[in-house]
């Protein structure tokens, strides 16, 4: 169920520390809102940021998705605010922290996935050769 | 790789001092004696009250803003075709009183930028 130890460099913790930070403080900021909509959205980067440290091995097997789809919802929040706004400081703060986390997400990404076009392309293929598998299993067996 | 990880580091750096120089883009609150007959709008609960105010038409008034909650709020006002004619700072825990430009007899409808489902309507006779 847990992931065995990794070794990480001090970079690599310190960047790992930064992403944590910034989706905290976007969390933080959001959930100050008030309101069901800023209150999932800052559940949402908590949740993110757990998902980015916990050593689960699941987890860590899939590290690469969470980057990707912490860096989307970053991405999501920050184009919803630039259409419907508001436009005020506590805004500019939150979506300069948000540009900082996808920023450090992509970092993070190329450090420890590599290229992402290979890393999708990789999983892709791991999931064709294991459906694949599974059908000639059920095949077999009728 | 190092050359590209601390490109990207600066610019996130860069994003983060950018936007703890941001200012607000509200009109702030003018300075001068506040007029005590002023139209008192309080925000509670994620809420106007009263959600109908009604002012003079065809000159400058001032509009208080109770907020009353941690919740950050303001008054932002539009015409029937949806323009905007104003937007008040955006308060938290806070009584702010805006200085509102004339509006020509009519509904104007107003929402809370930050919370749209907030609203009410400022008649002008």
């Amino acid at each position: 169920m847990f992931a065995r130890p990794t070794s990480l460099r001090a970079t690599d913790v310190a960047i790992r520390i930064g992403i944590v930070g910034l989706a905290l403080a976007t969390g933080y900021i959001h959930s100050t809102l008030g309101g069901l909509l800023f209150t999932l959205n800052a559940v949402g980067y908590v949740v993110g940021a757990i998902a980015m440290v916990i050593p689960l091995a699941l987890a860590v097997r899939f590290r690469w998705a969470i980057r990707l789809g912490l860096m989307g919802y970053a991405a999501t929040t920050i184009i919803g605010w630039a259409i419907q706004g508001p436009y005020y400081s506590t805004a500019y703060l939150a979506k300069g922290i948000e540009v900082a986390l996808i920023v450090l997400l992509a970092i993070d990404f190329v450090r420890m996935d590599g290229n992402p076009v290979t890393v999708v392309r990789r999983e892709l293929s791991s999931l064709f050769a294991l459906v694949t598998r599974r059908s000639g299993r059920v095949g077999a067996a009728a | 790789m190092k050359r590209l990880t601390l490109t990207l580091g600066l610019v996130a750096l860069a994003a983060v001092l950018a936007a703890c120089s941001g200012t607000s883009a509200a009109p702030a609150t003018p300075a001068g004696p506040a007029d005590p007959d002023a139209p008192v709008v309080t925000a509670k609960d994620l809420a106007f009250s009263p959600t109908e105010v009604t002012v003079p038409a065809g000159a400058p008034f001032q509009l208080v803003l109770d907020n009353q909650e941690s919740a950050p709020h303001n008054i932002a006002i539009s015409d029937s075709t949806g323009a905007s004619v104003f937007k008040g700072e955006i308060v938290t825990n806070q009584k702010v009183t805006y200085q509102v430009p004339a509006l020509a007899a009519g509904a104007y409808p107003f929402i809370c930028e930050v919370h749209p489902d907030m609203n009410g309507t400022i008649t002008a006779e």
